[in-house]
């Protein structure tokens, strides 16, 4: 595996590398801020049914209520304390804050990262927060090659970008721009020159439109209406 | 072969493949039959193909986008690791805690040293000369103990057993922390956190013996401080393992050496936090309940220092390991 400044290269069978892009240090807040909103409200909605119980019963008479104190306890410092982990452990590395940002945590290998991966880049957490708001990891995923954060670098996992758009969204997307007249990116800038069609002035529309019928061996019509439908027909055929 | 002029044709014939591909890897791995798991390693190949024109020919277009989301769709669905978070845990405290626990053997014995040394010096000076009290303890905690009572009685009056157990909890894990990220000042910071908890675990004892309430002291330690101690001085052992990768790297640089020493020191965090949380939990139920007796108390302490060494030893795990198939997501 190798690895450029903008994406993690995976060495495959095929002899085609896999790119995923890196993100940087802003994509990564983003996704921790988001995260850190469920992990404050899940805490502080604990803690206040918490709160609730302990003015329920005397703490220094036995009562069943101490254990389910107890209960609330062990639960609001797991809310807080390992969400990170435990979450990234059933999501297969990645949270919530991850996948509404669109990013995905894996290791070398392009895979999700393993159990002890996991637990290990967020003990790290403790250091990369060093002194205060993750300074030390902002620091570091700035400087870094492969903008990880310390606990990245100790654990072998990178934060990559997902895709944007699924892969069946895109093939839906290839069948609108394709057309049997032109090559990929003619089609393309066809589909996008009708998109935006009532925006361009009729200067604008008649000389883009002109221009990739002339390429496609078609002659443009003078009519505005006419050229639109001879670009329709260009992409449908 | 040129796409930009072939794409049309080319492209109408590849479609209904990378459809078909698609349609094969949305299904669960266990619902394929050996020829269509075939078809899809095959499209792997072919797809690469199709990228590798893509990423050549027609960069930044829809075309190649979809190529190269596809590729990756499929070598992750053929490189995908089978899930199996309870194997890798398996692997993680049968396999790489002891390891780590092991490569950390000789910062684990000058930091327990280190500690008792520290520990005994704070007692003796403070037995032998009790106004050094003053340097460990606070005016109010030495003046309860020469009216003959703790600053440990009474805890539960103040504040209810589930708050004193977090505030423990959040205070240990601090001072492990601290003590472990400390080691990057070359080790000297977790000598001073060392040496320091040391000094004062021995002057609080010391003083305590002064007027003869050691043994109530004890009492109220020993459910919970056998492991929080121990934890801490873990700890302590991870950061010196810092400070000995900075201070001393060996062949493979200074980058690689903290790497590897703060791999095995996470490793041992990630075990060992469960033990600092039950801790705080027996320091906020057990220890300041005065209705449990010293045996109850002493087996508590003890057993769940027992439980830690089992853990931390890893031959417990190893035979749970043994008993089920191999995890093949261990690495």
């Amino acid at each position: 595996m190798t690895a450029a400044a903008e994406s993690l290269q995976l060495h495959t069978a095929t002899g085609l590398p896999v790119e995923m892009p890196l993100v940087g240090a802003g994509s990564r807040a983003y996704a921790f801020l988001i995260d850190w909103h469920i992990r404050v409200g899940a805490t502080a909605l604990l803690a206040l049914a918490r709160q609730a119980v302990t003015g329920l019963y005397d703490p220094t008479v036995r009562s069943w209520l101490a254990w389910v104190d107890a209960g609330l306890v062990l639960a609001s410092i797991g809310a807080y304390v390992f969400y990170h982990p435990v979450v990234e452990l059933i999501l297969r590395g990645d949270s919530p804050g991850k996948r509404a940002a669109g990013l995905r945590c894996v290791d070398g290998h392009g895979e999700a990262p393993s159990a002890g991966a996991v637990l290990l880049r967020n003990v790290m957490r403790l250091v990369d927060g060093l002194p205060l708001l993750y300074i030390t990891g902002f620091v570091s995923v700035n400087l870094s090659r492969q903008r990880q954060r310390l606990g990245d670098m100790v654990a072998g996992t990178y934060v990559v970008r997902a895709p944007a758009v699924a892969s069946e969204k895109l093939l839906a997307e290839l069948d609108r721009v394709s057309g049997a007249g032109l090559d990929p990116a003619a089609a393309e800038f066809t589909a996008l020159l009708l998109e935006r069609w009532p925006a361009l002035s009729a200067q604008k529309r008649r000389e883009f439109a002109s221009s990739v019928l002339r390429r496609a061996g078609v002659t443009p019509d003078a009519n505005d209406r006419v050229l639109r439908r001879q670009l329709q027909a260009l992409l449908a055929s | 072969m040129n796409l930009a002029e072939l794409h049309g044709a080319w492209l109408s014939e590849r479609r209904e493949r990378w459809q078909r591909l698609l349609g094969l890897i949305r299904s669960r791995r266990q619902d394929l039959d050996l020829s269509q798991a075939r078809e899809v390693l095959d499209g792997y190949g072919e797809v690469a193909r199709d990228l590798s024109l893509a990423r050549r020919q027609v960069p930044g277009t829809v075309l190649h986008r979809t190529a190269e989301s596809l590729y990756r769709r499929l070598h992750d669905a053929i490189h995908r690791r089978p899930r199996n978070v309870l194997g890798s845990l398996l692997h993680l405290y049968a396999t790489q805690l002891p390891a780590a626990v092991g490569r950390m053997r000789a910062d684990i014995v000058v930091a327990v040293g280190l500690f008792l040394a520290a520990a005994l010096a704070g007692y003796l000076m403070v037995l032998h000369h009790p106004d050094t009290g003053g340097w460990f303890l606070s005016e109010q905690m030495m003046r309860m103990v020469q009216q003959g009572r703790l600053w440990t009685d009474d805890l539960v009056n103040v504040m209810p057993s589930s708050v004193l157990a977090w505030e423990i909890t959040t205070n240990n894990v601090s001072v492990a922390i601290t003590a472990f990220a400390l080691g990057m000042l070359f080790g000297l910071g977790t000598l001073y956190i060392l040496s320091v908890n040391g000094l004062m675990l021995g002057a609080v004892l010391a003083y305590t013996q002064v007027f003869d309430m050691h043994l109530r002291l004890i009492r109220f330690i020993v459910p919970h401080g056998l492991v929080e101690l121990s934890i801490i001085v873990l700890a302590a052992a991870a950061g010196l393992g810092l400070g000995r990768a900075l201070a001393r790297p060996g062949p493979g640089g200074r980058v690689e050496a903290l790497r590897a020493s703060a791999g095995d020191a996470g490793t041992l965090a990630a075990a060992s936090v469960p033990f600092l949380i039950g801790s705080g939990l027996i320091e906020g139920y057990v220890s300041p309940d005065p209705s449990i007796g010293m045996a109850a108390r002493v087996a508590t302490g003890v057993g769940w220092l027992v439980v830690m060494l089992i853990v931390l030893d890893g031959r417990l795990w190893r035979r749970l390991a043994q008993t089920r198939p191999p995890a093949r997501n261990a690495r």
